[in-house]
């Protein structure tokens, strides 16, 4: 959705007059942590969970982490004139900031009270991420290289060894393919032993999964079919494509996979076969010359778990987390997080984060037409409205939508593209822009 | 909204009895002893109402309250309400069992449950749950109240968890004859799929997670049409009745013709195909069968080799082969008479005597008798009376008046005028702010079955945006 042509008209010549402003324009948020080595500094807390902090320093991008080790005071913002803080929750914010909180518990019920199964001192730790859920998938907006990197930290505060990218996508953007592969080979796999478990793992999501080396299948699992279209099943094509084909070369090279397995999940131009040899190693190829035709002529290539385990493609398959220890051969294993009833797996902080955050993107997605229609229609009615209590009591809804629109991107920038229609810098030009609107109106 | 009518005439009788009770201020009297354990209900507000539900509407909910021994009869809005929890408070004789079920479940106190929790069985009884899916898959058969009966079944432990799949499939369904069924080639519901897939969690990851003692799952399929077709193959354990039949999903090789680059189309049906392959083989069947009864170009026979078909993916060549489907091509494709016959092999339908020799049936059974036969139960079995069957039919039906209900809400709202003075019209707005969350969360309940589009009524977000609206208008309002 894009910014209302109408608010856009509207606030143009504000809009202009305010950028010059702007500039001058003191910080929006003003938080101040002051730390154990003695810095002080300010700017704003974008995000805090169990006194963990992403910090914006002197509000400026990226936001920084810090642990409760290191954070000595925090100071929140509490002047009453400025926007309260973004909160996930549709309460009415308060005029002192407030934590900002897990937003959403999941849908299980109350964590059941049994321990997390202690074993021997040497065991890795592991976890489960979960990389999309049902009706809450899509690459680029539910699954994205910004949040699984805000992870790291936590991870690597609780001593984790293993991370499993449990994945259940249908795909998304073909922009975010390349970050999310980055973060996962750059910047997780540094730190911890990577493996992915595929529940579906359709187009985008397969080829964000096309790094990790050690790929598992739950039974029912898919993987493949990386076509990129758009519109009305427009193909993607010539230098566009192209640029796909070279971008997974190189995913496919960091996954340790031949090329030609990608490429016959993008298009029907790649017949695939392969032979397995006497060591067990496996030779792929174009055409229908060896040993097993994979994908026949004029097929989109779709694995599924006995297919992906009879060309070696994947490791194991694995239905349970008992079994996927067994395929990934660890003898010992502690796997990290709180047991909740209804989960098949522990629920680490880390995983707490993805859930939160996709509840959040849902919530925000289906209710984005809203926040601008009320942030819209408040702005217009303080504008008209001569009694200046009516007038703060518009400007504050019109604020609290505002926020929630804000909040909305700060949670997934990407929002600002597929929601708003414009780039995430831009968009936060327009919310300094719209702030400036709202203290003129109160005037 | 359906209610046990035995139970009515009780309850109505009760009820006149306990409005008697009520109007007389200060005589206490013992409340009546509930046989059933007791429901629960939160409020917005954060109030927690303990009770008997009598009868539950789209709009309201009847409780019989018993306070300070004194017994009432009261209705709540199901706009105040965030929760219902049936049978979640022991009464004096029973113990609790399930946790809450939002709005979304019926909910009845059954005074006649057969068999309590707690009760110790024989071990050598084996229990059997039965859950009966019928009616239009995806709109009737939906995950909200199959989670619900199978939460209902937990609470039993038994031994087999039943799924008998009925789905409609005829032409009542699009406007025509209920009567006239629709025949096996019409087969353009594949994408149903994709509801299938909403459901088979429930009989699997969350039966192994939260079930402490597992349960058999087993599929009795009277008719598996559309995306019904897949979900019984998630059960290795699938029987079939004589005149059953399962498929109606043909459609993947002509799926999106016409639309866009044919890659993108063959991306489509691949991925498509993938999660159809993907819920065979968690059942452990052969994925050649689903392939067989997808897509029109896969040729598929088979042999019998020491009492297992083996499957051969081209047409027969000896006596001892037989056709599943060939590819439709020419000569091969299926005539009118056999497609009126419901004989035409251009894509698989399962009727019982294949399902038996391919494999995907164990055996063909007509009635519970010959099912239990099947299971090798016949002797020591015990039949669960749950609870199960009335949330699907609470579902089925509350489905069935959700458009002349909303409808109803949708007229109540227009006819409150907002008009008189500040208070009057302060009143109004309320009012039709109350009309609108009662239409939203009627809305809600059924959206994954089918939303208020389906019916030509205005979306849950058209609701929010004219709440919006009245609430700007109050704001704006003066006296």
């Amino acid at each position: 959705m894009m910014i209302p042509k109408k608010t856009m008209k509207l606030l143009g010549p504000v809009a202009a007059a305010c950028l010059s402003m702007a500039a001058a324009m003191p910080a929006s948020a003003e938080d101040k942590i002051v730390l154990k080595d003695g810095r002080v500094l300010t700017g704003e807390i974008v995000r805090e969970i169990d006194g963990f902090l992403w910090f914006r320093v002197n509000n400026v991008d990226p936001a920084q982490f810090f642990s409760t080790d290191d954070i000595k005071t925090i100071e929140r913002d509490t002047d009453s004139a400025k926007p309260a803080p973004v909160t996930p929750t549709a309460a009415t914010p308060s005029a002192n900031a407030t934590t900002l909180t897990p937003i959403s518990t999941p849908a299980a019920s109350a964590p059941v009270t049994e321990p997390v199964k202690s074993v021997g001192p040497g065991a890795p730790k592991a976890v489960v991420i979960t990389l999309g859920e049902n009706n809450r998938d899509m690459v680029g907006m539910y699954m994205t290289a910004h949040s699984l990197r805000e992870a790291i930290p936590v991870l690597k505060k609780d001593g984790v060894d293993i991370v499993v990218f449990r994945i259940n996508s249908g795909g998304g953007a073909l922009l975010e393919i390349q970050r999310l592969s980055d973060v996962i080979h750059n910047e997780y796999k540094k730190e911890f032993r990577v493996v992915a478990w595929i529940e579906s793992a359709i187009s985008a999501a397969a080829m964000t999964a096309h790094c990790i080396e050690e790929i598992y299948f739950t039974p029912e699992g898919n993987y493949g079919a990386c076509t990129g279209w758009f519109g009305a099943l427009t193909a993607v094509s010539g230098r566009d494509l192209e640029s796909v084909y070279a971008m997974m070369e190189k995913i496919s090279a960091r996954g340790g996979y031949a090329p030609e397995i990608m490429k016959a999940m993008q298009h029907t131009d790649y017949q695939l076969s392969c032979s397995i040899d006497a060591n067990g190693d496996v030779h792929w190829e174009v055409g229908d010359g060896a040993q097993f035709v994979v994908n026949p002529k004029e097929r989109i290539l779709t694995f599924d778990s006995q297919e992906a385990l009879r060309y070696k493609f994947s490791k194991g398959t694995a239905e349970t987390l008992a079994e996927l220890e067994k395929a990934m051969g660890l003898t010992e294993v502690e796997w990290v997080g709180e047991r909740r009833k209804g989960f098949m797996w522990p629920i680490h902080r880390a995983e707490q984060m993805q859930m939160d955050y996709r509840a959040q993107v849902a919530k925000d997605e289906s209710q984005s037409q809203e926040y601008f229609f009320q942030y819209n229609a408040c702005v217009q009615l303080a504008q008209g409205e001569q009694e200046k209590t009516k007038r703060g009591a518009f400007v504050g809804r019109a604020r609290r939508n505002l926020d929630l629109i804000k909040g909305m991107v700060d949670n997934a920038p990407n929002l600002a593209l597929f929601v708003v229609g414009v780039l995430p810098e831009q968009f936060y030009d327009w919310y300094n822009d719209q702030q400036e609107l709202l203290r003129e109106i109160m005037r | 909204m359906m209610v046990n009518s035995q139970k009515n005439a009780k309850m109505k009788g009760l009820g006149l009895f306990a409005g008697l009770v009520f109007g007389v201020a200060g005589l206490c009297l013992p409340a009546a002893a509930l046989s059933a354990d007791l429901d629960q209900v939160t409020f917005r507000d954060g109030k927690v109402v303990t009770g008997e539900i009598l009868e539950e509407t789209p709009t309201e909910v009847k409780m019989r309250v018993v306070i300070a021994g004194i017994e009432a009869i009261t209705t709540y809005q199901r706009s105040e309400i965030i929760s219902i929890s049936h049978d979640s408070v022991p009464s004096a004789d029973g113990a609790a069992a399930t946790g809450s079920t939002g709005l979304g479940s019926a909910g009845l106190v059954d005074i006649k449950s057969s068999t309590s929790p707690a009760v110790a069985r024989d071990p050598n009884i084996k229990t059997v749950y039965f859950i009966e899916l019928e009616g239009i898959f995806g709109q009737d058969i939906s995950q909200t109240p199959i989670r619900d009966a199978v939460k209902d079944a937990q609470k039993y432990q038994p031994d087999y968890l039943v799924v008998v799949m009925n789905n409609r499939w005829d032409e009542g369904m699009e406007g025509g004859l209920a009567e006239n069924e629709i025949a096996d080639d019409i087969t353009g519901e594949f994408d149903q799929l994709f509801k299938a897939e909403d459901i088979e969690p429930i009989f699997t990851r969350e039966i192994r997670v939260d079930w402490d003692k597992q349960p058999k799952v087993v599929f009795w399929v009277k008719q598996a049409m559309g995306g019904a077709a897949f979900l019984p193959f998630i059960s290795d354990t699938i029987y079939m009745s004589s005149d059953s039949r399962i498929g109606g999903v043909g459609n993947v090789d002509q799926m999106f013709d016409g639309v866009g680059d044919e890659v993108v189309r063959e991306k489509q049906r691949s991925l498509r195909m993938g999660h159809a392959r993907g819920m065979a083989i968690q059942g452990g069947h052969d994925t050649r069968i689903i392939k067989a009864m997808t897509q029109m170009h896969f040729v598929l026979s088979y042999r019998m080799e020491g009492g297992k078909p083996v499957f051969l993916e081209r047409m027969p060549q000896n006596s001892t082969e037989f056709l599943l489907t060939d590819d439709g091509v020419n000569e091969r494709g299926d005539g009118m008479a056999e497609r009126a016959r419901n004989l035409g092999n251009d894509v698989l339908t399962i009727k019982p005597d294949v399902g038996v020799k391919i494999g995907v049936a164990k055996a063909i059974v007509d009635t519970e008798e010959e099912l239990f036969a099947a299971l090798g139960i016949s002797r020591n079995h015990e039949v669960i009376k749950g609870r199960g069957n009335t949330i699907l039919t609470a579902w089925r039906d509350g489905l069935k008046a959700q458009p002349r209900s909303l409808q109803r809400i949708l007229q109540d709202f227009q006819e409150v005028q907002v008009q008189g003075d500040f208070s009057e019209r302060s009143k109004a707005r309320s009012a039709k702010i109350r009309k609108l969350r009662d239409y939203l969360a009627l809305a809600q309940k059924y959206e994954e079955a089918a939303p208020p589009e389906t019916w030509g009524l205005p979306g849950t977000q058209w609701a929010r945006v004219q709440i919006t609206l009245l609430e700007l208008e109050q704001m704006a309002d003066r006296r």
